[in-house]
């Protein structure tokens, strides 16, 4: 593989790990392409991310038979969880990828959020995708003596994807910025007259996009040419959520959730040249 | 809620006594219980079996009285938010010829906090404890007056005194308080010592979920079987996800001070309760349900709010940065609108005009719908609905709306038919996300379908498509479904490599063991595509199924993002 590409990997996206439950934090990045993924979480609250960026081809496969020397694959794609009081759940699947097999190119643009798939087409125009929704809701009670304290957390998120496609038989040149944006948040009531609880504070669960500008075309002779250049912006599990309890006399505050999550962002891969395969 | 608020975690204390109604189930009835052991044992003791069998006189009706304290405390992490203090006179009068036992405190001294704690009237009122025929508590009897808090407390005392006779000097009985059924370990020691120890509910009364119990009860008993003193300690622990360790402590000390002679006026009067006062129960009736606390929530995060108020603060975020302070912003207002659809059906139906009128820009149909998916009643559902059929709506507008449907947790005959003519439309976004919306919604009608069969119109949007773009659009939407009958057209796809990884990911919602087996197959041999998908699929089985698969793959599995899909499938199987 001849390559003058100068690959900027994410070395090791920093994991917060938290009562005892760690999700391993990496970055590999290989030829072309980057991947990584990382989470954090405790009991009650938590968020996760895997990414995949950048440009595949027959390099990867070396000696598998079932890809040949036009194979490419460009784009990015990344799935987000998060955790509400106590409950997880897939957020997001955001794909936007671009093949090319055997002399045929074409795209697709997959949005799945809750698991639901909600957007599933052919890339053809330059187009975003975003949607704010509720995609994680969950419950929590405790009974103190008769009194009941109600707690009702919801994760709604803004995900999408911005996406400006040129495909065309043997060439791919795009530009896609998938994102996601996911806030917990908490609400309480309590079931008895003397008693008022409130909630206040709020909680980033995880804010990521993972933009990617890529164009490779197939030359002829097994030749390749390349560019790509991805990024990646990541803010996850930040945040405080306190309760406050004025129950019957006695006022009382408890902080259920509470975190200072890694905020940090830069190049995944950037790299330009030919490939002979 | 569907699953679980009653993380029985929520049991809490209540471990010390109680949720909802929990009615026995056949309480016997005074006049039909039997006559002659009752009467001994109905005393809070074990009355030597003799006493009732042997032909001789029954014992005279008495009155016992006895000093009594109580502590209880609950500990929220290391937070001490119930703390209470009772000091009594306790008056027992078994009533000859019924398993009931009038009981009745006095000279209350209480002091607590943390909660709503009983008036000094309801606690000196008569109570009724419904013996089993072993002594066991089946249950208390109240005047349908008398509070909540007051039957809590009194419920405590009476399962905390409860004694089971049994045979031999060690021997094991199953027992109940207010929170469930435990197992109680009796040891007999002497003449006059009898220990109890209570582990574990095998039962709870409410839902299901997790409270442990561990506690020891030490009898002294007096020549004749009466109880002379009582020592009782019990700790129930229990875990919330946002409080975490729930911690409750119940202490009791009673001491036999006096007896006498039950009077016949008094005894007349017991009975005349017993015909009058509500049937046993172990836990007293739930004065807050769950969804009057919902729509408590709902109707504060509302409160001041218009729907005019929240689309135009949502506009103003419109520029700004997706994430930071404006999409915390936009969460919250689409949070925000939601409770006011819930609280406010009117709205949600303005908001569908809104969302279907002409000129409703991207931003502002994503508010709208995002904000009617969020509410997720049946009003924001046909909202939905109205504005995806609207003549007028955009075509962004009709699009946000079939994806808030995809969403929606309601579903009937209205959303259906407007996501089918969606489905047809000339837009190809409104019409993609309208086909998959249509197979979303068949799953949330699951087994209610009403005669709506919006599946059978997916399998023939699949048989008939022409290329592999609209086979995996159908087979997106079958997907989506959950449906079944999915199975065929996902068979003859993952028989094809360019349908192979939408087939795959189409599996994860069937319930049918026939996924699961084609998945194991799919993550076992099939291209990297594939199995990604297949892995992202078994996300959402079953996990106990899928834990020992997953495990096994994570050994053997290369391509690092099959394996992130694996970590993420684990994790969530572990959560």
């Amino acid at each position: 593989m001849r390559s003058r590409f100068l690959s900027h990997c994410l070395a090791i996206v920093p994991a917060l790990v938290l009562a005892g439950l760690a999700t391993p934090a990496s970055a590999a990045c290989r030829n072309l392409w980057c991947q990584s993924s990382a989470g954090w979480s405790d009991s009650g609250f938590g968020s996760s991310y895997s990414l995949w960026t950048g440009i595949e081809t027959k390099a990867d496969h070396p000696d598998d038979a079932r890809y040949d020397s036009s194979y490419l694959k460009a784009g990015a794609e990344f799935d987000v969880t998060a955790k509400v009081l106590g409950k997880s759940g897939s957020i997001a699947n955001i794909s936007a990828l671009a093949h090319n097999d055997q002399g045929e190119t074409a795209g697709w643009v997959s949005i799945v959020a809750a698991g639901t798939e909600l957007v599933g087409a052919e890339m053809s125009n330059t187009i975003t995708y975003g949607f704010d929704r509720t995609l994680l809701k969950a419950d929590d009670s405790i009974k103190l003596l008769g009194v009941k304290i109600r707690l009702k957390g919801k994760v709604t998120a803004g995900l999408g994807v911005d996406l400006t496609p040129s495909l065309r038989d043997g060439a791919i040149e795009m530009t896609a910025a998938p994102f996601a944006n996911a806030y917990a948040s908490v609400d309480a009531s309590v079931g008895a007259s003397c008693a008022k609880v409130g909630v206040s504070g709020n909680m980033t669960a995880l804010e990521f996009d993972a933009p990617v500008t890529a164009a490779a075309t197939v030359t002829g002779g097994g030749t390749i040419g390349y560019s790509v250049d991805s990024a990646y912006s990541l803010h996850a599990l930040d945040g405080k959520i306190k309760v406050k309890l004025k129950l019957c006399g006695t006022s009382k505050s408890k902080t259920i959730a509470s975190f200072h999550g890694p905020t940090s962002a830069g190049p995944l891969v950037r790299a330009s040249g030919t490939l002979s395969l | 809620m569907k699953n679980g608020w009653l993380r029985l975690a929520a049991l809490a204390l209540v471990l010390l006594v109680g949720g909802a109604v929990f009615a026995l189930r056949d309480p016997p009835s005074p006049e039909k219980a039997a006559p002659t052991q009752t009467a001994s044992k109905a005393a809070p003791v074990a009355v030597p079996r003799e006493a009732a069998s042997d032909g001789r006189a029954a014992p005279v009706p008495e009155r016992l009285i006895y000093e009594m304290a109580l502590s209880q405390t609950v500990d929220v992490g290391d937070t001490r938010l119930v703390d209470d203090r009772l000091t009594a006179r306790l008056e027992w009068m078994p009533i000859p010829g019924v398993r009931l036992v009038e009981a009745r405190l006095g000279e209350t001294a209480l002091s607590g906090t943390g909660h709503e704690l009983p008036s000094r009237r309801d606690l000196e009122r008569a109570a009724l404890v419904q013996l089993g025929p072993r002594g066991e508590l089946e249950g208390v009897r109240f005047a349908a007056r008398t509070e909540e808090p007051a039957r809590l407390l009194l419920t405590a005392i009476f399962a905390a005194l409860q004694h089971t006779e049994g045979d031999g000097e060690r021997y094991q009985v199953e027992e109940r308080d207010g929170t469930g059924t435990y197992l109680a370990a009796y040891e007999v020691s002497g003449a006059r010592e009898v220990t109890r120890r209570k582990r574990g509910y095998v039962r709870l009364h409410e839902a299901d979920g997790q409270m442990s119990v561990e506690g020891t009860a030490a009898f002294v008993l007096g020549a004749d079987g009466q109880i002379e003193s009582l020592r009782s300690r019990e700790t129930t622990a229990s875990h919330s996800p946002a409080f975490g360790a729930i911690r409750g402590e119940l202490e009791l000390s009673m001491r036999l001070v006096s007896r006498a002679p039950a009077l016949d006026r008094a005894l007349a009067d017991a009975r005349a309760r017993a015909a009058a006062y509500e049937p046993a129960r172990l836990v007293t009736p739930d004065g807050a349900d769950d969804e009057a606390l919902d729509r408590a929530m709902d109707e504060e995060r509302a409160a001041g709010h218009t729907l005019a108020e929240l689309r135009r603060a949502f506009a103003e975020t419109e520029g700004s940065p997706r994430g930071g302070a404006a999409g915390q912003r936009r969460a919250d207002l689409i949070e925000t609108a939601g409770a006011l659809f819930r609280v406010q059906p009117d709205a949600a139906r303005d908001a569908g005009e809104q969302l279907g009128a002409a000129g409703v820009s991207d931003a502002e149909a994503n508010f709208l719908a995002g904000a009617l998916a969020s509410a997720g009643t049946a009003e924001a559902a046909h909202a939905l609905a109205g504005a995806l059929g609207s003549r007028d709506a955009t075509p962004e507008a009709r699009r946000h709306a079939a994806v808030s449907l995809a969403l929606s947790e309601s579903a009937d005959a209205t959303t259906i038919e407007a996501l089918g003519a969606g489905s047809r439309s000339d837009d190809p976004q409104v019409r993609n996300a309208s086909t998959l919306a249509l197979g979303a919604q068949a799953r949330t009608l699951g087994g209610g379908s009403d005669g709506l069969d919006p599946v059978a119109d997916l399998l023939l949007q699949f048989e008939r498509a022409s290329d592999f773009a609209s086979k995996v659009t159908a087979l997106a939407a079958l997907g989506n479904s959950g449906d079944p009958r999915a199975l065929g057209p996902i068979r003859q796809a993952l028989a094809v490599p360019e349908l192979a990884p939408a087939a795959a990911f189409a599996l994860r919602f069937i319930a049918a063991p026939e996924a699961d087996v084609l998945l194991v197959g799919l993550v076992g041999s099939g291209p990297e595509a594939v199995r990604l998908a297949a892995y992202r699929a078994a996300y959402y089985r079953d996990p106990a199924l899928w834990m020992p698969q997953l495990r096994a793959a994570l050994e053997r599995e290369t391509d690092p993002r099959c394996l992130a899909a694996i970590e993420a499938a684990l994790a969530r199987a572990a959560s």
